[in-house]
């Protein structure tokens, strides 16, 4: 198992945002965290990768417990997070986004091999690599975000509401990505508020409501199930 | 000519203190309001330990430096694990605490009566007495103070600093240890306001606490932000004009008792008309956010 969170509670001042759930995430793994605004989806997303201090609870990547750690800590386990709202550095290019996303900075063509690579997998990133990244549409933007994580060659890659603010041909094309990082050997956590389209792709799912998990089974499971699709996805 | 070589003189102490503060809100993004309590240590600790200890200035200046460095680690250490307002205010705080100290510990700093006497450089035995001389230093440290402000912010770490500024969360995601390199930031901020302070104990030979007040702090924020913030041509401009300007308001020839006033409210409306006609400075690319 790659990630195993136990019992974890996480409070904003007085208020239960998560309480006293617990998820697992195998290797190879798509796992999608879907419910409805406020249910603490991306509240248990960020106590995993260290934004958020959990109040109680356990979480184990592989095998080691990293309740607590910092983010920094976390990237260099290679357990990496694309924050919501994408956050790709305006002001700078695409190809130096890329490159703040390089950990060893100091072996160039090891840094190099990595961005052909995300070039390869979104040439769009490729033809604009000189351009400002503040002047990307917000889909490119979405998968610079993207493609900067992947520079941390992470093991397991937490995605944040990947589909936010995209346009529906840009969410096809997004989620299309998010199941090729899958299949070169990337384990996926991913928040989403478009419920469906996570479950079509994802191989299991865990349904959120009001800080507790309703329901946890394999994604076409749950896109079958009878209440969770007049819940979640519209009938 | 002695006047304006004397007006060069500060411009270019300004320059290092306007360089040393773009780092810190320029670059990083992190809004620091108490750069002269920096330069207060590195002022007040070079010419003690000249008056007192009888050490040669250029000792002073180092260990000035590198005490207002330290103080940077102390100030810093909680001050950036605070966010945008918060810092501004703990950093307000700070120049409050320093400009107490310094007004108040009499028997170290004689307090309100200030430091005279404070000697000179001299370089290789030479004492360096004309403001020709001194023009030269303060170059010198200029010159040494950009090359390695530019140095920094061109390395792959000053692009880590630009990555706070622009989003620490997600700088965060990426691995970097944003904490750490904010308190870097203000460690080497700090050593050159230090270094600053030292040059102009030993360049106007005497020192009061109210060198060193919390309007001084302000006034090398605007310098930054009028040239315009994480642009060193900027901090460049930013603080000639803000020097040589209300200098040359002397000059227009009006009788001196509306003269003073006159000078306050002209420099007053420059700066809100740039304000209003140009946010990000005159050079600069980045708002104040």
């Amino acid at each position: 198992m790659l990630l195993e969170v136990r019992d974890l509670t996480v409070h904003y001042d007085s208020v239960h945002a998560v309480d006293n759930i617990s998820l697992h995430v195998i290797e190879e793994e798509i796992v999608a965290m879907i419910g409805p605004n406020g249910a603490g989806k991306s509240t248990t997303l960020k106590a995993i990768c260290g934004l958020l201090k959990p109040k109680s609870g356990k979480i184990l990547f592989q095998g080691e417990n990293i309740n607590g750690r910092q983010p920094h800590q976390l990237v260099e386990k290679k357990l990496c997070l694309v924050p919501e709202g994408r956050r790709v550095f305006a002001s700078m290019t695409v190809l130096e986004n890329l490159e703040m996303g390089a950990f060893t900075i100091n072996n160039k063509e090891e840094v190099r091999d990595d961005i052909d690579k995300v070039y390869g997998l979104f040439p769009v990133l490729k033809e604009r690599r000189k351009q400002k990244a503040g002047t990307l549409s917000s889909g490119e933007q979405q998968m610079l975000a993207i493609g900067r994580a992947l520079m941390l060659k992470p093991e397991l890659l937490l995605l944040d509401e990947p589909s936010l603010g995209l346009s529906p041909n840009y969410v096809d094309i997004v989620f299309e990505k998010i199941k090729e990082i899958n299949n070169n050997g990337t384990t996926i956590l991913i928040v989403e508020q478009n419920a469906r389209m996570a479950l079509e792709h994802a191989d299991r799912g865990y349904v959120f409501e009001i800080g507790k998990i309703a329901f946890e089974d394999k994604a076409k499971n749950l896109l079958e199930n009878d209440e969770v699709r007049k819940l979640f996805l519209g009938g | 000519m002695e006047y304006i070589l004397h007006i060069l003189v500060i411009a270019c102490i300004y320059i290092i203190l306007t360089l040393s503060l773009n780092l810190i809100v320029g670059y990083t993004g992190l809004p620091a309001l108490g750069h002269a309590a920096f330069s207060c240590i590195g002022a007040y600790t070079s010419s003690l330990l000249a008056l007192n200890a009888g050490l040669s200035p250029w000792i002073g200046l180092f260990t000035g430096a590198c005490v207002a460095a330290i103080s940077g680690i102390v100030i810093g250490y909680p001050a950036v694990r605070l966010k945008g307002d918060y810092l501004a205010l703990a950093t307000f705080g700070l120049g409050v605490i320093v400009y107490s100290i310094a007004k108040n510990w009499v028997s170290l700093t004689r307090g309100p009566m200030g430091l005279p006497g404070i000697p000179g450089f001299s370089v290789a035995g030479f004492q360096l007495s004309g403001i020709w001389s001194y023009l030269l230093l303060v170059l010198v440290f200029v010159a040494i103070t950009i090359f390695i402000i530019n140095r920094i912010v061109n390395s792959p770490f000053g692009r880590i600093l630009r990555s706070i500024r622009e989003d620490e969360i997600a700088s965060e995601s990426l691995g970097k240890d944003t904490t750490r390199y904010k308190l870097l930031v203000f460690i080497i901020g700090a050593f050159f306001a230090g270094i600053a302070g030292s040059l102009y104990s030993h360049y106007i030979t005497f020192i009061d606490p109210s060198s060193f007040t919390l309007i001084e702090s302000i006034t090398i924020l605007l310098m930054v932000i009028f040239g315009g913030m994480g642009r060193i041509s900027g901090s460049i401009v930013g603080a000639i004009i803000l020097v040589v300007f209300p200098e040359l308001l002397r000059f227009l020839g009006m009788p001196s008792s509306i003269a003073a006033p006159m000078r306050q409210m002209i420099y007053g409306l420059l700066l809100i008309f740039l304000m209003i006609k140009r946010p990000q400075g005159i050079m600069g690319v980045y708002r104040f956010k």
